[in-house]
Formats: structure tokens, C-alpha cells, sequence
């Protein structure tokens, strides 16, 4: 019995037009054509004068020589756009479907099994050790149950970490998982509301779920379960707790002898020598004795081969390594191979064949492994590898494919390529500067991409709010990346600025996805980065963004002290006070209620303001509007509103959106009830457009509260209870507000037990205001009604 | 006593990046701007500075002498006779372009009768009307249709010579304009003042009007600039005797700068700069104005209108069209006829005798000069179309998706839209001056670098207005890919249309250019027009020779622009009516 390889190894695919090597040499061609025509046109001049001064020029070196390549370069234009204009265009990006395996020569049985087991019991475990076949196996199973690719899921659960030990978190990869079925990952709360998603989704829905190379069994827990009408398979060496209840488990054993030999003797008849060497050695001694294929070689020594098998031929991916080094070098024979594997003082077998394939690489192939070892992250595509290496992305993709073919990259997706912890045990050391070099650039490569997209999917700010699917889709992917480079140990000093960029394009990404864990985890790692390279202004910036985190988390000490920290962390530069005056304010806003003390910092905020910043001018227009609004000064907060509604109008709909959802609250107060309820219409509408569930919720809340009393009381009830759905927390003053309305009027309904469960939920979101010396009248006077109920 | 309603009045917190005080340098933009900056500076700038530093000598005394010249007072007046003229021919371009109606077919009739005259040379068009306007009724169209002898080259009638020989080059482009804007009128908002009851004149003044201001900026701005450039068509269709009466600046200057010393014709030249400039700011601020663009609209056939059912103002309709055809055939066709006569029958007779041959031709070929100019013109200009777009796309890219702040790109914007209409006079001596220091007149590829840089400042407007209609997120996502210049390529490629009207605009220009090509270029550079004009000076006698060079200058612009009409309308209303 045999087998296939263990791990799915696609070949580098279609890039986008501009980043083929085709579309390079299109571009390139035409700065040649560009450079050429202005070189022609400005030698021509030169030589017009000099021709006329010195009257010695002949003639036609004036005129014709120069226009001829003036017109070589015009034709040249004309035809790499012709070239340009017949390039085909880029594929589309699907879901991600089933990789491409090659030939599953073995483990019939086993796959057998496997796809009785899902068939019978819905979700199945394959476990066995690194590179022992889990993969492949789980890929054919999950092939023969669902032939049909479009509903095919497959999910790569190792992560960005280039420490194999850091495995992928349960939540992210509940995120990767939502993401790979088309779901909107959002705020949620814990995995089990995941779990219930992605089984809402897979149900009946005749799809098969291939989870791989899945470390820990809580990583998987939450999505193996019996899903009618789909399947679910989790693949790899998984360590942990028992396998749940009602799931099927496959373990995956060693290879015998005969399956390894067999697997070894299929390696080869495809295989040809890289260098020309190694061809030439190989033909020269196919001409002294011919027939030098692996199967041959085998069959030349059957004692060693049977010894080979029984010592080493028991991992498939061992059997593969050493197939390809063989059918690479066609003049070492079994022995030869026995007695090297047999020297070695390695532990590991596959790093003794690794180290053989890596002493024939080019030079520039094992620079790049090197530095490929020494960057933050385990998986790159192929532009961010070529920053990283400080190379053209071409010479770039030459020595990727270079390493690929030696097995020490994986290819894990289209385009995207991963350093196994094998080949980075082999990489050359690297001098410090040059690793720290490598990092610079990779972190500026992907600030600038980060940033670039970062305009296409703001809510709000100084762009559009139009969702940039592209941009999104690209944060989709490369998220944790990014969060993986920020969180770099030991960042050089010229990384600085371009992890700020990265976090503040994450910040923007996070908080349209509503995803204030990651939001923490990005602030904290900023933190962290600026702690390490004493930037102060980072520092302070990253303890605001934790801080404004931690406030609408309910968690008001904590959001304190990293206020008290950003204030302590105040430098020389002072690029980031709007920001904390801006949030001063609005922790007097939100937690003390002292509007003087609020009033002074908008004040302060105003001032140091840059004139340039607009969208920082309408935040603090509407804070000063909520400002006159808790000071029950409806005409001033009506002025700074409508100075606001005419700035954004067209520009930031969160601004626009928040500024209507106040306008409602002052028009109610001025007693235009009508036109509060348009306004907060308008508003909640936006909201829903930006996805901003936060807003959303407010402007049901504001609308239930006004239609409690009349007709539309079961509406309302509906909006308040929708609105609580939508809330994050179970804190807030919005969750106490809408627990008190319910509550009252379960009360008016004679409901006393409802009343009092919502009493005591009221309470509990109003908590964190307990240890305040002073609280907002709103948060009191709600507190107040809570208590009487 | 009930409980006031509480709200959660949330305030907006601001985790933003930190906005620097001072926005970062972008060194890219500047990379892509400095090509053009380089040439215009060198060509426009340069020598504007040194005109208007000549003019300001003598304490500003050459502006005082100059105003109190009744000469150039006159010329004055009659220069601000042409700007008052400029709004005339928009409203019959207008006109127009309302009865034409905006169907597929209508368009292009349009394009193929209306929009032919940009093709030619202003020199040819007042070779054709003077033709046409001959006071001898045996030569003379008009005089002949009439059976009258009125002297349409004497003072009072050469004003009406003048006036429909810049109508007919003129009017075409405003209607073309013209009726691309008002296909791009929103309906849903004229159908909702119709709804509401709004009359006709409401419907002009609060819909249509707003609607067509930036498209009526944009024509009133290439016709106000034809306006105070009008040079050679003055200077050929009015005979010798009576161009003192006709005199306009850019001719005063041109005849009188030897009498008005250096100072003089330099302070002439700036108040014609500054009349123009002035003109082009004012036009600026209409182009700037913002209306809701209706893509969708275009594409959705127009309502028939009500009152052009009835069958009397069909007829009206109809006869109209048939006489502004024939206005715009006629001058072509004289030209043509006039040429198949032989030399003599052209200069006693009209086109409309007998007696048709080819030995016009055959004298107007005589010599090579023609042939010679045709084909060193026709290089010329293919060269300088060529140049222009390498120059003007980078720069009109670092404009439209550069990154330069807001109030930049404006700053440019205005500088640009000044210098699209700085009169060659402006210019002309301190580069003369140049040019005969280095020995340059005559020069090719100099003349070609002048001619180009002249077209520079409007092809990068024009393209900036199309580039900046290219999707942002397309734009954004070139500009992540490893090549510098993917997004550059990416941009124009979308842009075609806007591309290919800059590079056959400047073609036509250059082709037709005679100013640049007299002062700068002398005989030997062999300009086209500046030949025809050469043999002009025997107008009657060589009558048949020049409309044959005549006809022959014009075939190939005109042949070009019929065959790229199409996307030349689009090209140049793109970014304009949307």
C-alpha cells in the first residue's frame, strides 16, 4: 500500500496583469519608448543649436538620424500598448476551494473509511503526526464525498507566526472559517454563536468543510459537530483534549516498507536535474549504464532498498523529499543515500535530504531563505517576499519557484508562499543589519498597500464610505499579516513610521468590521512596537485608541489608564493632542458628566487642531453639539449640527449619520416630534449602510422610546429588543436605557417578573458608573427609574 | 407627573491617525509635472516674464504711450467688438444644436457638417469667404445670387465678411459641444418641474441653464480665446487698403512693432494677455460650477416634444437645417470649384462657369514648394502631437490622481487654464530673440518644441478632466502594483478618447498654425499656411493656384478629424458634461 504526498502543492498560478511578468515587460517597454522619445527630442535640440552655432554638423545627424529614433520609440509605444491592450485579463477570486493534489497511489482503505465515518456521523477528526499523509487523506475523502468544486471549502489553519508553537487562536480561525463559506464575520461574542452561523450556513447545503493542519482540538471544537446535509473534516496533528462525542476518528499510522518503496520508486520518472551539472553527470553516466530511474535503482540494490525502507521510508513526505533529490541526482545510488542518511547527526531525516537539496540552490535562492527565516511572518505572497528581499519581483519569483521545486517554500495558495519550520532551521544565518533591513522594507511594502486600501474601505474620516470591495477583500486575506508584522519583536528603528501606518490602517479595518478584540490586539501591539522604539507620539496614540476601546467596553478604570498613560507619554512631539483632547472630552462626556471640564478640553481641541484636518473638525463640532445638548442649549447644538450636515453632506456619511441621529434628539427637545423620527430614520439608515451596528442601535432605541407611549407600542418594543441584539456589551447606557423602557413597560403591562429581570440587567449596565464620584444626569436619572421599578 | 424621555447622547470619539500640520512632499506628482513644467516654463513662462519686465521699463510709460495711440485705441475697439461677438456665436451654436436634436443620426450629421470648419485653417476660411464675398458679381457668390454690386471687401460690409467667416470655422464647435450637453440634461428633473408645473422659461432658468453652464464655459472659453487670437483670417480676407479699419491688436501689434519700439509692442502684447486671461478665469469659474451627473440619462432616448409634432414647425425645422447646410457647404465647395478652373478662368470668373480643369493644381505643385511644405508641416505636426502627449499625459495624471492637496491642484488648474490661452504675441519676441541668438529660425525641431509647448497647458486640462472620471478604487488598486507606471498606463488607457482628441487637436493646430510659424519659423520651415499666405499677395490673379494649395492643406485635417469625430466629442466634453 501506498500513498500520495501529504501536503497539496499547487503551482505558483495567474497573477493580476500588472504584476505578470508580462505586464512588467508591457510597462517597462513603454518607459523605454517614453525615454527614448524625450532623449530623441531633447539630443535633437542640442544638436540644432550646435549645428546652427558651428555650422559644422551635417545635416542629416540633424534631422533625420534623431527623428529615426525618436519615431523607433513612437513605434515601440505603439506596440506594447497593442501588446498591453491583447493581455489577458486577471482571473477572478472565488471562496477558496480544494487544493490540487497529485495522485493518491495509497491509503485506499483509510479514505475508504474516512468517507463511511462522515457519511455516517457528519464531522470527522484525521489525526497523525507532521507530514505522515492527514492532508491528502482528508482532501480525497472530502473529493469522493462532494465532487462538485463550487462546494468545496477548504481552510489552511496554520497561521502568519513563524513559530510553528504559536498555533491560529480558535476565534481568528473561527473568523478564516466564516470568511472561507462568505460570511461576514462581525462582532461576536463567543464561538458558539459562530458555530451556530456556520452550521446555519453548511445546512443542506450539500458542501463539504475541509479544516487543515489544525494544531489543537479547541481550534476545531466549536464547528465539528452534525450539520444535516453537509460535512465537516478537520485534518492534522492534533493535540489536545478527547474527541468530542458524535464525531468520527481516523487515526493516520506510518507507512509499511512496501507502501514507502513504492511511493519512493513513483518520485521519479518526471524529475530532471535543475543544474546543467548534474544533466551532464546524469547523461554521462546513463551512458555508461543505462537506465539510472529510481525504480532502477531500486531494483540494482534491493538489500539497501529494503533497508532504506524499513529505517526511513515511513513518512510520506520524507518518501517525497528523498524521491525528488534522487531523481534529481541520477548518479547517487541507494547505498550512497543509505550511508549519508546513516552519518548524519541529525534527528531528523528530512532536514539530512532538505540540507542536500538546499547545497545545489543558486546563491540568490539561499539569500532569500535567509531572509525569508528571519522575517516576521510565515506567509507572504510573492510582491511582499520581493520587498522583503529588496529584489525585482520577477528575479524575486525565479528564486521562489527555485525553492518551491526544492521543497523548502510551500506554495499554500495562488500566489502566497509559506517557509516550512524545516527549511528555516536551514536557512544561512543573516547579519542583523541586513535582517532589519529586510523587515524595514517588508513593513513599508505593506504599509503603503495597507494604507492605499485603508482609503477604500474608511468609515468616515477623510474618505469616501463606499465599501471598496477590492480593499476589503485584500484586508480579508492579509489581516493577520499585517497584525503579525506590528507585532514584530525587536522592530529596527526605520520601521517605525510604517507599523504606525499598518496600525492605523488595521484600526480603520477592525473598526468597520467591528471587531474590538482585534481593534485591542492591534492598539496593544502598536503599544508595544512604540514602547520598544521610545516614539512617544505612538505610544500616545496607541493608549488613546486602548483607551476608547476599553471605554465603550464598559471597562472604565482600564480606559483611564492608558488616558492618564497617553498623557504621560507626551513628548516633544505633540502631532496626536487633538486626539487626546478629543477623547478627554468625551470621557467627561460619557463617564463624569462634567460638561465645564468637557467644554475646556473641545476647547484646547480646537486649538491645537491642524487647519488642514477637516473630518477632525467635524468630530469636534458634533462633540460640542453633544456638549449643548446634555447643557439642554438646543440652539447652539442645532447651529454646530447644521454646520456639520453641510460639511458632510456628500463626504463622511458616519459623520453625516451621527450628525442626524443628534439633530433628531434636538428637534424632539424643540418638540418637532415628526422630524426627530425622520431624522433618526435618516441616521439609522446611514448606520445600516456603513454597518456601524453601534449607530444603528442607538437610532432604533431613539425611535422605540418615542413610539412606546402610542399605537406602534409593539414595534417599538420589537425596535428596543432588536437594539439590544445589536449592542456588543451587556453594559452601556444604551442597554440600560432599553432595558428601562422595556421594563417599564412590562410594568404598565402588569408583567412584574419581566419588569424585574429587566430592572436587574438595567442595573447591571449602569455598573460600571458605580465607583464614579460623579456620573452624566442621563446616567442617573436612567439609574433613578431602574431602581424604582 | 410623567418621566422625560431619555436619549443616549453619544459623542464621537477620534482614534484617527495623527494628521501631520504640514502635508508630506509627494515627490512622484512633481516627477510627472516637471516634463511639462520644464517645456512651459521654457517656452510660455520665460518669455512672458521677460515681455512683461520689457513692458513695465520706462516707469510704465509704454502702457500710457500705447493707450493714448488713437491707432491701437482702434484696434482696441475692434478687438473688443470680436470678445463681444464670442457669446453671439455660442447662443447660435446653441441654437443650433436645439433644432439639430440629439439622436445617434443627428449627431452624425452634426459631426460631418458642423464640425468640419475646426478642420481649417483660419487663413483658408478667409480665403473662402473673400471668395465668396467678391464685390464683382461675376466673381463674387453672393453678389451674383443677389444681382447686386455691394463692396463686401469695403469698409461697413468687410465686418460681415469677417463675422460669418469666423461664424462658419466657429459655430460648428459650439454646436457639437453643445448638443453633448444638453443630451446630458437630467429628464427626471425636467419631467419633475414639469410635474410641478413649472413653465417653460422656469424649466431654462432653474434646469437647463445650470445644466449647460460648464459645457457653456467650456465653448465660450475656446471661442473667446479664437476671438483675441484672431490674426490671420483678419489678415487675409480684408484687402490691404482697408486693414487699418479692421485692425485688431494681435494684427496692430504685428504690422506696428517696429514703430511702437520694443517697450510698446511688449506692453500691447500684455494688455492683449491680460484681456484673454481674464476672459479664460471668468470661464474657469463656469467650468467649475457641479451638476448632478445622469450617466443613465444619456443612454435613455429623448421624450418627443410635444410642440415639434406640429407640421408647420417641422417645415420651419427642415428649412432651417437645409440653409445652415448649404452656409456650412458652401465655403468648401467654392474653394473646391474654384480650383478645378485653370488659373485663368479662377481669377476673371466664379466657380460656377464652365471651363473646369486641373492646371490650378498642376501650378500650385510648380516648384515643390507646396509639396515641400506639405510634407515638412505634416511631419512637424505629427511630431508635436507626439511630444504633446508624452509631456502633457504624466502631468495630467499627477493632476487627476497625483495625491497633491486639494488647493494644488487648483493653484495649477488656474495657472494652466491662463497659459492655454496666452496669445503667441506674448510670447513671440523675447523667443525670437532667443531663436535668433542661437540661429534657430527656421529650425524644425525647435519650431515643434515651441508649437507643442503652446498646446500644453489645454491638452493637460482636457486630459485631467477625463483622467479624474477613471474610478477611484480601479486607480487605487494600479497604483499597488510593483510597476511605478502601471496606474499612469491604466489611466490613459481608459481615457482614449480624451488622449486621442489632445493628439488630433494639436495635429490640426499645429497644421494650421501661422503665427508661430511666420515670426519663428520664416520661410524655410515651411509651414503650410505661412506659404498659402505668401502667395495671397496677388489674391485675384492667383485665385485658382491658392484655392488648389487651399484645398489640399485642408483635405488631411479635415479627413482626420471626420474620421475621429465620433470620440473627438467625447474626448472633449468628458469631465465636462459629467
Amino acid at each position: 500500500m501506498s500513498t500520495g504526498p501529504p501536503a497539496p502543492r499547487p503551482t505558483p498560478p495567474a497573477r493580476p496583469a500588472g504584476n505578470t511578468r508580462r505586464g512588467r515587460n508591457i510597462n517597462r517597454g513603454i518607459q523605454v519608448s517614453f525615454l527614448t522619445f524625450l532623449t530623441a527630442v531633447i539630443t535633437s535640440t542640442v544638436a540644432e543649436v550646435t549645428a546652427n552655432k558651428l555650422s559644422s554638423l551635417p545635416g542629416v545627424f540633424n534631422r533625420y538620424l534623431l527623428w529615426a529614433v525618436a519615431a523607433a520609440g513612437l513605434l515601440a509605444l505603439v506596440g506594447f500598448i497593442v501588446l498591453r491592450w491583447i493581455t489577458p485579463p486577471a482571473p477572478p477570486e472565488e471562496l477558496p476551494r480544494l487544493p490540487p493534489t497529485t495522485e493518491l497511489i495509497g491509503r485506499d482503505e483509510l479514505v475508504a473509511r474516512l468517507v463511511s465515518e462522515v457519511r455516517r456521523q457528519g464531522a470527522a477528526i484525521v489525526r497523525g503526526p507532521a507530514g505522515i499523509g492527514t492532508s491528502v487523506i482528508a482532501i480525497n475523502a472530502a473529493r469522493r464525498l462532494v465532487p462538485e468544486a463550487a462546494r468545496q471549502r477548504y481552510v489552511d489553519l496554520r497561521g502568519p507566526d513563524p513559530d510553528p508553537r504559536r498555533t491560529e487562536s480558535p476565534r481568528r480561525v473561527a473568523i478564516r472559517v466564516l470568511r472561507s463559506l462568505g460570511i461576514t464575520p462581525g462582532p461576536f461574542q463567543d464561538l458558539e454563536r459562530a458555530g451556530w452561523k456556520v452550521a446555519d450556513d453548511l445546512r443542506n447545503s450539500g458542501r463539504v468543510l475541509v479544516l487543515d493542519n489544525v494544531s489543537a482540538l479547541d481550534q476545531v471544537a466549536w464547528v465539528l459537530r452534525h450539520v444535516p446535509g453537509a460535512y465537516v473534516i478537520a485534518a492534522g496533528d492534533i493535540g489536545g483534549a478527547d474527541v468530542p462525542g458524535g464525531v468520527a476518528y481516523v487515526p493516520v499510522g506510518p507507512l509499511d516498507s512496501a507502501a514507502g518503496l513504492a511511493l519512493l520508486r513513483a518520485q521519479g520518472p518526471n524529475a530532471r536535474p535543475r543544474r546543467r551539472r548534474d544533466r551532464l553527470r546524469g547523461w554521462l553516466s546513463r551512458g555508461m549504464r543505462p537506465g539510472r530511474s529510481i525504480a532502477d535503482r531500486v531494483a540494482a540494490e534491493p538489500a539497501a532498498a529494503a533497508m532504506l525502507a524499513d529505517r526511513y521510508l515511513k513518512h510520506p513526505q520524507v518518501v517525497i523529499q528523498i524521491g525528488r533529490w534522487l531523481a534529481a541526482n541520477p548518479h547517487i545510488t541507494i547505498g550512497m543515500l543509505l550511508d549519508d542518511l546513516g552519518k548524519g547527526e541529525e534527528s531528523s531525516e528530512l532536514l539530512v535530504i532538505l540540507r542536500h537539496q538546499l547545497r545545489g540552490a543558486s546563491p540568490g535562492s539561499r539569500r532569500l531563505l535567509s531572509l525569508l527565516a528571519g522575517a516576521p511572518v510565515a506567509e507572504l505572497n510573492e510582491t511582499a517576499v520581493a520587498a522583503l528581499a529588496g529584489a525585482p519581483v520577477e528575479r524575486t519569483s525565479r528564486h521562489l519557484r527555485e525553492l518551491a521545486d526544492r521543497s523548502l517554500v510551500d506554495w499554500i495558495r495562488p500566489s502566497r508562499c509559506r517557509l516550512p519550520a524545516t527549511a528555516r532551521q536551514l536557512a544561512d544565518p543573516v547579519r542583523p543589519s541586513l535582517r532589519d533591513k529586510s523587515r524595514v522594507r517588508l513593513a513599508a511594502h505593506l504599509a503603503h498597500i495597507a494604507g492605499t486600501h485603508a482609503e477604500g474601505i474608511g468609515r468616515g474620516s477623510r474618505t469616501v464610505d463606499r465599501l471598496d470591495p477590492q480593499a476589503a477583500e485584500w484586508f480579508q486575506n492579509e489581516d493577520v499579516t499585517l497584525l503579525q508584522v506590528l507585532k514584530m519583536s525587536a522592530p529596527p528603528r526605520q520601521a517605525g513610521p510604517h507599523l504606525w501606518r499598518i496600525a492605523d490602517s488595521l484600526e480603520t479595518w477592525f473598526a468597520r468590521e467591528d471587531r474590538p478584540s482585534d481593534r485591542h490586539a492591534t492598539a496593544a501591539a502598536m503599544a508595544e512596537a512604540a514602547r520598544f522604539l521610545g516614539d512617544a507620539s505612538a505610544q500616545a496614540m496607541a493608549q488613546l485608541r486602548l483607551s476608547a476601546i476599553a471605554a465603550a467596553e464598559g471597562a472604565f478604570d482600564a480606559a483611564w489608564e492608558h488616558l492618564d498613560h497617553a498623557d504621560r507619554s507626551r513628548g516633544r512631539s505633540d502631532r496626536w493632542l487633538p486626539q487626546y483632547e478629543a477623547g478627554r472630552a468625551v470621557w467627561d462626556l460619557v463617564v463624569t458628566g462634567d460638561l465645564k471640564a468637557a467644554e475646556l478640553h473641545l476647547d484646547q481641541c480646537h486649538k491645537v487642531r491642524p487647519r488642514r484636518d477637516t473630518a477632525g473638525r467635524v468630530i469636534d463640532m458634533i462633540n460640542l453639539a453633544a456638549l449643548h445638548i446634555e447643557g439642554r442649549n438646543y440652539d447652539s447644538a442645532h447651529d454646530w449640527l447644521i454646520q456639520v450636515l453641510d460639511l458632510t453632506e456628500n463626504t463622511d456619511t458616519g459623520a453625516n449619520a451621527h450628525a442626524r441621529e443628534l439633530m433628531g434628539i434636538v428637534t424632539w427637545r424643540r418638540g418637532h416630534e415628526d422630524r426627530a423620527r425622520e431624522e433618526w430614520r435618516a441616521a439609522g439608515s446611514r448606520y445600516a449602510e456603513l454597518g456601524d451596528d453601534e449607530g444603528l442601535a442607538r437610532c432604533l432605541r431613539h425611535l422605540a422610546v418615542t413610539l412606546l407611549g402610542g399605537p406602534e407600542r409593539e414595534r417599538a418594543r420589537d425596535m428596543l429588543v432588536r437594539s439590544l441584539e445589536l449592542r456588543d456589551g451587556d453594559t452601556g447606557l444604551g442597554t440600560a436605557l432599553a432595558h428601562l423602557y422595556l421594563g417599564e413597560d412590562a410594568a404598565r403591562a402588569g408583567r412584574r417578573d419581566e419588569a424585574a429581570r429587566h430592572r436587574a440587567a438595567g442595573l447591571t449596565a449602569l455598573s460600571p458608573w458605580d465607583k464614579q464620584p460623579t456620573t452624566p444626569p442621563q446616567v442617573s436619572a436612567a439609574r433613578a427609574r431602574l431602581e424604582r421599578l | 407627573m410623567t418621566d422625560e424621555l431619555l436619549f443616549e447622547v453619544a459623542p464621537r470619539p477620534d482614534t484617527r491617525s495623527v494628521i501631520s500640520r504640514r502635508p508630506p512632499l509627494r515627490w512622484r506628482p512633481l516627477l510627472l509635472l516637471t516634463p511639462a513644467a520644464v517645456l512651459v516654463g521654457l517656452v510660455l513662462v520665460l518669455p512672458l516674464l521677460a515681455t512683461i519686465v520689457v513692458s513695465l521699463g520706462n516707469g510704465g510709460g509704454h502702457y500710457l504711450d500705447v493707450l493714448r495711440d488713437p491707432a491701437v485705441r482702434h484696434a482696441f475697439r475692434n478687438s473688443f467688438g470680436w470678445l463681444a461677438f464670442a457669446p453671439v456665436v455660442c447662443l447660435a451654436g446653441l441654437a443650433l444644436a436645439r433644432l439639430a436634436g440629439s439622436g445617434r443620426r443627428s449627431r452624425a450629421f452634426v459631426i460631418g457638417v458642423f464640425a468640419a470648419p475646426v478642420a481649417v485653417s483660419a487663413l483658408v476660411s478667409g480665403m473662402a469667404f473673400r471668395l465668396i464675398f467678391d464685390p464683382r458679381p461675376e466673381r463674387g457668390t453672393v453678389n451674383a445670387l443677389l444681382h447686386t454690386e455691394l463692396p463686401f471687401l469695403g469698409s461697413g460690409w468687410i465686418w460681415v465678411v469677417l463675422g460669418s467667416a469666423f461664424a462658419w470655422q466657429w459655430v460648428g464647435l459650439a454646436v457639437v459641444v453643445f448638443q453633448a450637453g444638453l443630451g446630458e440634461i437630467p429628464r427626471d428633473l425636467l419631467r419633475v418641474a414639469r410635474a410641478f408645473g413649472a413653465g417653460r422659461m422656469r424649466r431654462l432658468t432653474s434646469v437647463i441653464v445650470p445644466a449647460l453652464l460648464p459645457v457653456a464655459a467650456l465653448v465660450l472659453l475656446i471661442v473667446l480665446v479664437a476671438t483675441a487670437r484672431n490674426f490671420e483670417m483678419v489678415l487675409i480676407t480684408a484687402p490691404g487698403s482697408i486693414q487699418d479699419k479692421v485692425d485688431v491688436v494681435g494684427v496692430h501689434w504685428w504690422r506696428s512693432r517696429g514703430d511702437l519700439g520694443d517697450g510698446g509692442a511688449a506692453a500691447l502684447a500684455v494688455l492683449l494677455f491680460l484681456i484673454v486671461g481674464a476672459a479664460a478665469l471668468a470661464c474657469l469659474w463656469g467650468l467649475s460650477r457641479e451638476w448632478p451627473s445622469t450617466p443613465a440619462t444619456t443612454s435613455r432616448p429623448s421624450p418627443p416634444d410635444p410642440a415639434a409634432a406640429s407640421a408647420r414647425r417641422r417645415w420651419a425645422v427642415r428649412l432651417l437645417t437645409v440653409a445652415a447646410v448649404v452656409f456650412w457647404v458652401m465655403p468648401l465647395l467654392v474653394l473646391v470649384f474654384t480650383a478645378v478652373h485653370p488659373p485663368r478662368a479662377a481669377a476673371l470668373t466664379g466657380w460656377w462657369h464652365g471651363d473646369l480643369g486641373l492646371d490650378s493644381f498642376r501650378e500650385a505643385f510648380a516648384g515643390g514648394e507646396l509639396t515641400k511644405a506639405l510634407v515638412n508641416t505634416g511631419v512637424r505636426a505629427l511630431e508635436a502631437a507626439a511630444l504633446l502627449l508624452v509631456v502633457a499625459v504624466p502631468a495630467a495624471y499627477a493632476l487627476a490622481w497625483g495625491g497633491l492637496s486639494r488647493r494644488s491642484v487648483r493653484g495649477l488648474i488656474a495657472v494652466a487654464a491662463v497659459l492655454a490661452v496666452t496669445p503667441p504675441q506674448a510670447v513671440i519676441v523675447a523667443l525670437g530673440y532667443v531663436f535668433d541668438h542661437l540661429r534657430l529660425i527656421g529650425a524644425p525641431t525647435s519650431l515643434t518644441i515651441v508649437q507643442a509647448a503652446l498646446g500644453v497647458p489645454l491638452a493637460v486640462l482636457l486630459l485631467r478632466n477625463a483622467f479624474a472620471l477613471v474610478p477611484s478604487d480601479e486607480v487605487r488598486h494600479r497604483q499597488l502594483e510593483p510597476e511605478p507606471t502601471s496606474a499612469l498606463l491604466a489611466v490613459a488607457s481608459r481615457s482614449w478618447p480624451a488622449v486621442l482628441t489632445v493628439a488630433v487637436l494639436e495635429f490640426v493646430l499645429v497644421w494650421n498654425d501661422f503665427l508661430v510659424g511666420l515670426l519663428l519659423g520664416g520661410p524655410e520651415s515651411g509651414q503650410i499656411t505661412v506659404v498659402l499666405y505668401e502667395q495671397s499677395r496677388y489674391f485675384t490673379t492667383t485665385s485658382g493656384a491658392l484655392a488648389a494649395g487651399a484645398v489640399v492643406s485642408v483635405a488631411i485635417p479635415l479627413v482626420l478629424v471626420l474620421a475621429t469625430g465620433k470620440w473627438l466629442v467625447r474626448g472633449l466634453t468628458e469631465g465636462v458634461t459629467r
